[in-house]
């Protein structure tokens, strides 16, 4: 056949395939796309709006005002560097954490790596309450040095510095590293090093000749992972800075709550979104990168330590462990206890004590209308991410790749710029934020929605297609196809999915704290009010609070971690 | 038992068209083989007739009615996958059991299926175990009974003995045609290996490029292939550069009257021997077939068989000598062989 007549029945290939299928499989993708449609394009355009056109005709002095300000150029140059360092600091403590993970066998090793995930997925205020309680004046490390004959006036008091930042970065990011490389690391082939050991090379100079340059892709998308997370830092930065280490998330918050400055605000929030575009198109890049090296199965490259440099590397590593990121959760929880008398569980009634606190309910509905929220919004992240991975994995469809790295925007764009979008947006009924208290869950459920996606596709994507084929042959209609091959090997993954989004939305702050009405605070918008007052009672209710949330999501992700399946957490 | 109807079929994937324009017809209990190279096509041909595939043009139909438009799970045709593909999350049974559910049967009656379909593959102990733990062949045997539960008009099998080890296969080779024929169904049957489709086959389709180059009965195939490229396939690997002349064939070796020259037109072909066209000649003389000597050059054991490879003045040529003949050739000796022109097939060069 001559080429024209190849090209014509091509086409008409490519017309009867689309057409196959019924309407609702095909239609089932306006889902995800009207949902990001409605709450996030929209809310994005209304800041790009509000930014450029503050009284509703274009007007760009503010907008100029703003940018060339000194103040917004203090206020970003400090977000980059402190990403940066952030990010640095990270990679130099992790790095070595991967490697004795990934290749050094010892008991409790499959704790030690669950554990490691615990500090990623809690909540941004549960981790600044913390380091409050571990770095500030209330720490039980003054307590010990006051005990010390000969130094009655030193006291360790981190709050408000870059140190504390910097320190809860990286206990918040050293999973991701030791994840990502990791992983990568466990499956390189150890024969290669070895074949460079017995080619001359040193130990290290076989390490940065050989097994550096193939780790190289997984350290740079990890360490960019690491930057975006650290760039769009919000709840830590907001609780251990102050008002003089502001990044632009915090001074998007300040210039909404504080100055009542909607252009100043939105100015700041297409800066925030230029960056973060900007820098995930870089990771876009870097992931593609993938190693193609030789791969092994785990066990290869696994034994235990065999010289006394290698058990003391080991313990080094566990050292870093229990001391960045065991200590702060022990404080907190010592902390939650904490009394002017010793121990007792004093805060932990006051939370289910009706007019205790500050806080205009009592406490225990904070804890309910969490739960509310985030079921709700899990639900809705695992319908939205359900069908949004289901549409991504059919055959040649450019537009459901298209869908994939949409669903990972608001991801990226951080969650301070979805709260203060739906601040904007939606102001009317019936999507009007000061009204419709279910928003708060739809502005979580985008947030976690990338998560779901990032479970599911993996999983969806292992499946043969031929299982598909072989029970529509035997009579399975579509929806039948789904519910008897799919769902059954989905499920367990969608458990995952939907325990991920939970565990997400309950810790959720930056979208939530913009959103959450003064009546229907969440937990984390709670610990942040009462982490607001003096006083030792609001500071142990935080801390019984921030415990009790820190419990649940743990509880979560450990239950998550015992599934075991596909990638979790990875990127 | 089904009529299956391919008329003008053409599938194309996103840069190749894998299927032009084939059409046959598989009578009702009949079992027509595909027989062809990997990526010939007959796999897509296949996933087509369970409606898998979209038909860029043509019709398939079954009993007469046109099904190109129906959808997989209303064409109540039967596939048995490459690799099997069992539905790794369910135990053997409820994968049998998977067709009669889909297709709406009460628990009674699939239970009853499931029963009949495992008892037919001699697999009814296995029911309650999870298919990961079977061995190959009875995976294999599992996906037999999955694809026959429904019992589909038409069933159609995909390299069914493929991946099997050769004891297996050949046990399966002695049991499937039986079992076939105690269904009853219609069958297609897609291989590369001959041997399988000379041996189960009411009709060979041979398969290249997407096209048919052949469809007849086994011993018509094997007999009389339609060129080359199908004498080849099929292992009639023996063959002569030869011209028709004045009602004969001339070769290298000699001009010789061979069957079926009647019809032919072309300039050039070759002269297709199959393997009883030369043997070793003892002591008698039989004038009536031409006689060749030659050197042996090689020898392979094959079982109940030696292949002598000897070497003519004018072409290399390979000689059957069943292993009891007395004084099999040692290479290096000459040996005298007797051609026998009425076992040859001349293939012209216009179709391939």
């Amino acid at each position: 056949m001559d080429r024209d007549g190849s090209a014509l029945i091509i086409a008409r290939a490519r017309t009867a395939a689309r057409s196959a299928g019924p309407a609702v499989v095909r239609a089932a993708p306006v889902v995800p796309i009207a949902f990001l449609a409605v709450f996030f394009v929209w809310p994005v355009v209304r800041i790009v709006g509000t930014g450029l056109a503050p009284e509703g005709t274009p007007a760009l002095g503010a907008f100029v005002e703003v940018l060339t300000d000194p103040i917004t150029a203090r206020v970003a140059w400090f977000t980059l560097w402190q990403a940066v360092a952030s990010t640095v600091l990270t990679v130099v403590i992790a790095l070595p954490g991967a490697y004795a993970f990934s290749r050094l066998k010892f008991r409790g090793a499959g704790i030690v790596s669950a554990g490691v995930m615990i500090p990623f997925v809690l909540p941004t205020v549960v981790v600044a309450s913390a380091f409050l309680a571990l770095l500030g004046p209330r720490s039980p490390i003054n307590d010990m040095l006051a005990l010390v004959p000969g130094m009655p006036d030193v006291s360790v008091d981190l709050r408000r510095t870059v140190t504390a930042i910097l320190i809860a970065h990286v206990f918040f990011n050293y999973a991701v590293i030791v994840r990502t490389v990791g992983g990568l690391w466990a499956h390189l082939d150890p024969r290669m090093e070895a074949a460079a050991r017995l080619l001359g090379a040193s130990r290290w100079r076989a390490f940065s000749d050989v097994t550096l340059p193939l780790l190289r892709p997984a350290i740079a998308a990890s360490a960019a992972i690491v930057f975006l997370f650290t760039f769009t830092s919000f709840g830590v930065v907001l609780l251990l800075g102050g008002p003089q280490r502001a990044t632009i998330e915090v001074e998007i918050h300040r210039a909404t709550t504080q100055l009542l400055d909607l252009p100043m605000a939105a100015a700041l929030a297409m800066l925030q979104l230029t960056a973060v575009v900007a820098a995930l198109a870089i990771y876009g890049r870097l992931a593609r990168r993938r190693t193609t090296q030789s791969l092994v199965a785990t066990a290869i490259g696994v034994r235990r330590p065999r010289t006394r440099a290698e058990r003391a590397f080991l313990a080094a590593n566990l050292a870093v462990i229990a001391l960045l990121l065991a200590a702060p959760l022990l404080v907190l929880i010592e902390r939650s206890f904490a009394t002017e008398t010793g121990w007792d569980t004093d805060h932990y009634r006051a939370l289910f004590t009706p007019d205790a606190s500050v806080l205009s309910i009592a406490p225990w509905q904070a804890i309910r209308n969490t739960i509310v929220f985030a079921c709700g919004a899990a639900l809705i992240a695992l319908i939205v991410g359900g069908i949004a991975a289901t549409a991504a994995t059919r055959p040649d469809s450019r537009g459901a790749q298209l869908l994939d790295r949409a669903l990972m925007v608001p991801l990226g764009t951080s969650a301070v710029t979805v709260g203060f979008g739906f601040l904007l947006a939606f102001r009317h009924p019936p999507l009007d934020v000061f009204e419709a208290v279910w928003l708060v869950p739809v502005a979580q459920a985008l947030i976690a929605t990338p998560f779901v996606v990032r479970t599911l596709l993996p999983v969806l994507r292992s499946i043969d297609p031929r299982l598909r084929d072989a029970a529509a042959v035997l009579g399975a209609t579509p929806g039948q196809v789904w519910r008897e091959v799919d769902l059954p090997i989905v499920s367990r993954a969608a458990l995952v999915a939907a325990g991920f989004a939970f565990a997400v939305s309950a810790g959720e702050f930056g979208a939530t704290v913009f959103i959450a009405r003064s009546d229907w605070p969440t937990m984390p918008v709670a610990i942040f009010r009462l982490l607001g007052r003096p006083g030792i009672t609001h500071f142990g209710q935080a801390m019984a609070m921030s415990t009790l949330l820190m419990a649940v999501t743990a509880a979560v992700i450990i239950a998550i971690d015992r599934v075991r399946v596909g990638q979790v957490g990875r990127f | 038992m089904s009529r299956l109807t391919l008329d003008r079929v053409t599938v194309a994937y996103d840069a190749t068209v894998a299927v032009r324009e084939v059409s046959l017809d598989v009578a009702d209990g009949e079992i027509v083989a595909l027989l062809g190279p990997s990526g010939c096509g007959k796999s897509t041909l296949l996933r087509a007739i369970g409606g898998l595939e979209p038909l860029v043009s043509g019709a398939v139909a079954i009993d007469g009615a046109d099904v190109t438009n129906v959808a997989p799970h209303r064409r109540d045709v039967g596939l048995m996958f490459q690799d099997h593909v069992l539905f790794p999350h369910r135990t053997v049974a409820d994968n049998v059991a998977f067709g009669p559910r889909m297709h709406g049967m009460s628990r009674h009656a699939t239970q009853q299926r499931v029963t009949e379909a495992l008892a037919l593959v001699d697999l009814a102990d296995a029911a309650p175990r999870s298919v990961s733990e079977l061995s190959g062949g009875e995976q294999q045997r599992v996906a037999l009974a999955r694809a026959i539960a429904p019992r589909p008009r038409v069933l159609m099998l995909d390299e069914p003995l493929g991946a099997l080890d050769r004891a297996l296969r050949t046990r399966l080779l002695d049991e499937l045609p039986t079992l076939l024929r105690t269904l009853g169904t219609t069958v297609v049957y897609v291989t590369h290996d001959q041997d399988e489709a000379l041996g189960l086959a009411d009709r060979i389709a041979v398969m290249d490029e997407g096209r048919f180059r052949q469809v007849a009965s086994p011993e018509d195939v094997w007999r009389r292939p339609a060129d080359r490229f199908v004498a080849d396939f099929v292992g009639l690997d023996q063959q002569l550069a030869a011209r028709p002349i004045a009602g004969k064939i001339a070769t290298a070796i000699g001009t010789f009257a061979t069957p079926h020259l009647e019809a032919v037109t072309a300039t050039a072909g070759w002269l297709v021997c199959l393997p009883e066209a030369w043997r070793l000649a003892d002591g008698r003389v039989d004038s009536r077939s031409p006689h060749f000597e030659g050197t042996v050059i090689g020898r392979q054991f094959a079982g109940d068989h030696l292949r002598a490879r000897i070497a003519l003045d004018a072409a290399d040529i390979t000689v059957r000598v069943p292993v009891a003949h007395i004084g099999a050739p040692t290479i290096g000796e000459r040996a005298r062989v007797a051609f026998d022109p009425s076992a040859t097939w001349f293939v012209s060069d216009d179709a391939t």
